[in-house]
């Protein structure tokens, strides 16, 4: 398979990108390798200003696994100075499966994502 | 679309036209409705239409916004230079790279229907040998050629120019079509200009048009059950991947795609335009996309640009070249949606300018030309944009 750890990089770019972009300051990714595919721990604060916009993260990272969107539109992962919600639906048609845990300005997320 | 085509002819004539269809060379602009007849375009619409539902379905892939999408584009193109006889080998093509790479055709599905831009390449090669075998032979190595060097060249081209061209695999077809045209002019191959062009509006297939936007406005309008909603996808940059049945739901995506359709007929009669085969490609594929990036805020400025550069341009907003020009300038509607309206008519204006030249590059040969002077030009303009927007911030 071609690109499957540029994938994953270019997935973990796109959530700093975004939890930027949401006033993230203090973050901590942990990719681990395992026989099935990639874990994926991230975890992020946020300004509680831009709640709203951390609220549909759960929404578009659970839609499930599209590789036919993966497969045209992963390039643009990683690319692009302008965050919006567009990116997460692509994150989320990249990914097997996620948790993702919000508290008070502090986020989670455990994603899994198959070979 | 199917029943449709009876309107027009009977079922031998439409026959007889699907064949002159097939038998043309399809490079632009290749109007079916000149061709064939209204019937025999329909009917090759429809069954193109169908065998492109077909071939989502059976990848299991997820309905949503890039699938209505491609639906509509592979709908509107099978109106001018796809035909049923010469999107396969392409198709094949993908499909035997998915193959060498050991993965799922499905993966691969949007690339394979987009990747039928090149169309009008594979009809070329064809025409070229007289005898069938020939024929067949020269089609599938072409069909081969493009299926392996499209899925890699697209998806490099999406970092180049950063979503902001809607119509992606044009660029990436535009730069093949560029390769493959050089090569086989250095070999002897001549290339032709080609305009096919009906000038007279039929008044039955107008109506249909606002029939079909009128129904799919209505159907989301009724479907929404906070009509203060519509504003909402407004907000929307388009910039891909925006899908508006994800983002905002199947309603709101309806009534959009209705509004496009209606404002898009609207714009080619009141500017003196046809509405013929051409046309009716730029038309379902703007309502297509009304589910995958674009609605009227950020059209409007694209679609001004290109009015406003006929204005001063030697040539007329009426003029074939350039009523499509207005209607695919739209790839570039995310420019104007994530950057304001006055660089959506900026890049309008330039569009009209460079599309007009980029045709000859590839022959012709490539339907989304628009597609491709459209990544041109976001390559050169979102990197400036995006610099002088930074200097406003930081003052």
């Amino acid at each position: 398979m071609l690109y499957t750890k540029k994938k994953v990089t270019t997935i973990v770019d796109e959530l700093t990108t975004f939890f930027f972009s949401v006033g993230g300051s203090d973050m901590v990714v942990k990719i681990k390798q395992t026989p099935k595919g990639f874990e994926i721990f991230f975890a992020s604060d946020f300004d509680v200003k831009m709640h709203r916009a951390v609220e549909h993260l759960e929404e578009n990272l659970t839609r499930g696994r599209a590789p036919e969107i993966e497969e045209s539109y992963w390039g643009l992962t990683g690319s692009g100075n302008y965050q919006d919600e567009n990116e997460l639906i692509l994150v989320g048609a990249m990914i097997d499966s996620a948790e993702v845990h919000i508290c008070e300005g502090y986020v989670t997320l455990n994603l899994f994502r198959a070979f | 679309m199917i029943l449709f085509a009876f309107f027009f002819d009977t079922p031998v004539g439409i026959a007889q036209g699907i064949w002159r269809i097939i038998l043309h060379p399809d490079g632009l602009i290749t109007d079916y409705s000149s061709v064939g007849g209204f019937g025999a375009m329909f009917m090759n619409s429809g069954l193109i239409m169908a065998a492109s539902i077909l071939i989502v379905k059976r990848s299991h892939a997820m309905i949503n916004g890039a699938t209505i999408a491609c639906v509509f584009l592979m709908a509107g193109f099978s109106m001018f230079g796809k035909n049923i006889a010469n999107i396969w080998p392409i198709i094949l093509g993908v499909y035997l790279f998915s193959k060498e790479q050991r993965e799922s055709f499905s993966k691969y599905v949007y690339i394979a229907l987009y990747g039928t831009a090149l169309a009008p390449m594979i009809t070329e090669v064809a025409l070229i040998s007289d005898h069938l075998l020939g024929k067949l032979i020269a089609a599938i190595v072409f069909g081969t050629i493009i299926g392996f060097l499209l899925p890699p060249l697209a998806t490099y081209c999406l970092r180049v120019h950063q979503g902001y061209n809607l119509y992606n695999v044009g660029f990436a077809a535009g730069l093949i079509g560029t390769l493959l045209v050089s090569v086989m002019k250095s070999l002897g191959y001549e290339t032709t200009s080609n305009l096919v062009w009906t000038y007279e509006n039929n008044w039955v297939v107008v109506g249909y048009l606002y029939l079909l936007s009128a129904t799919l406005l209505v159907a989301g309008w009724m479907m929404l059950d906070d009509k203060k909603m519509i504003r909402r996808i407004y907000r929307h940059s388009g910039r891909l991947v925006a899908d508006f049945i994800l983002l905002d739901g199947l309603p709101l995506t309806l009534f959009n795609m209705g509004s496009l359709g209606i404002f898009a007929v609207s714009y080619i009669l009141i500017t003196g335009g046809t509405i013929n085969g051409a046309t009716m490609g730029g038309i379902f594929t703007i309502i297509g996309f009304g589910a995958f990036g674009k609605h009227l805020r950020n059209i409007i400025p694209v679609v001004g640009g290109v009015y406003l550069g006929s204005l001063v341009k030697v040539w007329n907003i009426n003029d074939p070249s350039v009523q499509l020009a207005a209607l695919f300038s739209t790839s570039l509607a995310p420019i104007s949606g994530q950057f304001g309206w006055q660089y959506g008519v900026l890049v309008g204006f330039l569009h009209s300018s460079m599309v007009l030249n980029t045709g000859i590059l590839h022959g012709g040969l490539n339907l989304y030309n628009n597609g491709f002077s459209a990544g041109i030009l976001a390559l050169i303009m979102v990197p400036i944009i995006e610099t002088i927007q930074k200097r406003k911030d930081q003052r």
